[in-house]
């Protein structure tokens, strides 16, 4: 029996001291990812802001992020909290915006472990990687969005519909993207984009124009690439936010990891713009 | 088996999935995309490869009464090596693989191999065994994940194939599609192995 125990703990013992290694080895690159994956929810569920703060509060407070438009703390565009919810097999994380009049601007979950299939599906999103996607990366994502956010003010350009490129069009438009070459780029754009050759004379007259065009193809994607159970928040105050909209003997609303995953974020979500109204003491009244 | 004929013996012959029908959890559930197929694959091969080696190196210091804790102990270690090495350089592929990373401990395919093989034979061996099967397991795993892909979406590895005016079977990346597409590939390989024979 003695060596039976011996050596299982033998085992065990060089099992945990290769694995305390690994995980030391693999931390810096672990915690780099996680915050990584929390700026860019940050900016999705802000989309405004430029810059913020952290509000850290000690104890039981909540702690919370104040977002500005400009890089000198001018113009305060609202807040962002972190919700955390029990679902169907995971504590669900999300990182939610919030206008200063209480309005939801924005939000994506950071981190959950949901049945697969099932409660996964709440990050389900509608589209896959499109070319305006491709010009982002090439160009940079956040000088498209920093265009967009510029030409948005002054400009009533309607939003274009997103459409796939077969493969080919794709590569040459990545490729003239990656060369900056404009032209190339103008001729590539209007069958890319699906808009007709007048259409195309009006918002691709000159460079500026088609990284506009650019852009509010990126306004458009963000939208799209909002998981569809996301886009119910979109808009609402903390207590416009639904559970369920209506029980019915007709309707069983079966319980599933989805429905489970489902209410924790909606309840987590409510909770936490709750804490954060009691920290901010309360928020500005719209005029609408 | 000469070392070539145990490499190979797990893409077609013994393949885990097509003709032992083992492991098929992942299967089903990550072969929605061919990466998340690939990325699975590889996963379990390293951790097969990993734990035959261990497992056959430790065999005669292990008393048979303990041998299945230790050998838990050893794959749940690559395992956790694989989950923290994906999350922090893959992180995105980590995040589509989810919980069925950590599901490798109780693929019935990696115990299969330490107590069936890697427990009777030499490190060498074990480690072709490993490699073979792993191999096999990831080529199920691409085969089935293409078809899905292709049928499902038009694409295959974010690749446009079947060109914008095809409609997607959607249901092909959904569970039936699964459980469908497995069926077809196992009636096949039972089909070219008769005729083989």
């Amino acid at each position: 029996m003695i060596r039976l125990t011996l050596v299982l703990a033998a085992v065990t013992f060089v099992a945990s001291m290769a694995l305390g290694f690994v995980y030391q080895s693999t931390k810096p690159k672990i915690d780099l990812q996680d915050k990584l994956t929390k700026e860019r929810a940050r900016k999705i569920a802000l989309p405004d802001a430029a810059c913020g703060v952290f509000i850290e509060q000690e104890g039981d407070g909540t702690t919370y992020y104040r977002g500005y438009r400009d890089p000198d703390t001018t113009g305060f565009a609202g807040y962002v909290v972190t919700a955390r919810g029990k679902g169907y097999s995971s504590t669900i994380e999300t990182v939610v915006g919030v206008d200063p009049y209480g309005r939801i601007t924005g939000l994506r979950i950071t981190s959950q472990q949901e049945t697969p299939g099932l409660g996964t599906r709440i990050q389900e999103v509608l589209s896959t990687r499109t070319v305006a996607d491709a010009i982002a990366e090439m160009v940079g994502r956040g000088e498209v969005e920093r265009l967009c956010v510029e030409v948005e003010a002054d400009t009533t350009m309607p939003c274009v519909q997103v459409s796939l490129l077969d493969g080919v069009g794709c590569e040459a438009l990545e490729k003239a993207v990656a060369e900056r070459d404009t032209t190339r780029v103008i001729e590539l754009v209007p069958p890319a984009f699906g808009i007709s050759a007048e259409d195309s004379a009006v918002y691709l007259s000159t460079p500026a124009s088609t990284f506009t065009l650019a852009a509010a193809v990126i306004g458009e994607l963000r939208m799209r690439n909002t998981p569809w159970f996301l886009q119910q928040f979109i808009g609402k105050r903390a207590g416009n936010l639904l559970v369920r909209a209506d029980e019915s003997d007709e309707y069983i609303q079966a319980i599933t990891g989805a429905t489970i995953s489902s209410v924790a974020v909606t309840e987590s979500v409510r909770e936490a713009i709750q804490n954060l109204r009691k920290e901010i003491g309360g928020f500005e009244e719209a005029a609408d | 088996l000469s070392s070539v004929g145990e490499f190979t013996k797990g893409f077609v012959k013994e393949n885990p999935v097509f003709r032992l029908v083992l492991g098929l959890c992942p299967v089903l559930a990550v072969t929605t995309s061919l990466k998340n197929g690939v990325g699975m694959g590889l996963a379990a091969t390293f951790v097969l490869v990993g734990s035959n080696v261990i497992i056959s190196l430790i065999r005669k210091a292990v008393p048979s009464r303990i041998r299945i804790p230790c050998y838990i102990v050893v794959i749940a270690s690559f395992v956790t090596v694989v989950d923290l090495v994906m999350a922090g350089y893959t992180p995105e592929l980590h995040k589509n693989l989810g919980l069925f990373i950590p599901l490798i401990v109780v693929n019935c395919i990696i115990l299969g191999r330490a107590e069936a093989f890697a427990s009777k034979n030499t490190v060498g061996r074990s480690f072709v065994d490993g490699l073979g099967m792993g191999l096999g397991f990831t080529f199920a795993l691409v085969i089935t994940a293409s078809v899905r892909e292709i049928i499902g979406t038009g694409k295959i590895w974010d690749l446009v194939l079947l060109g914008r005016s095809y409609n997607p079977v959607v249901a092909a990346v959904l569970s039936p599609g699964a459980f469908i597409t497995l069926g077809f590939l196992i009636g096949l390989f039972n089909l070219l192995e008769k005729r083989k024979a």
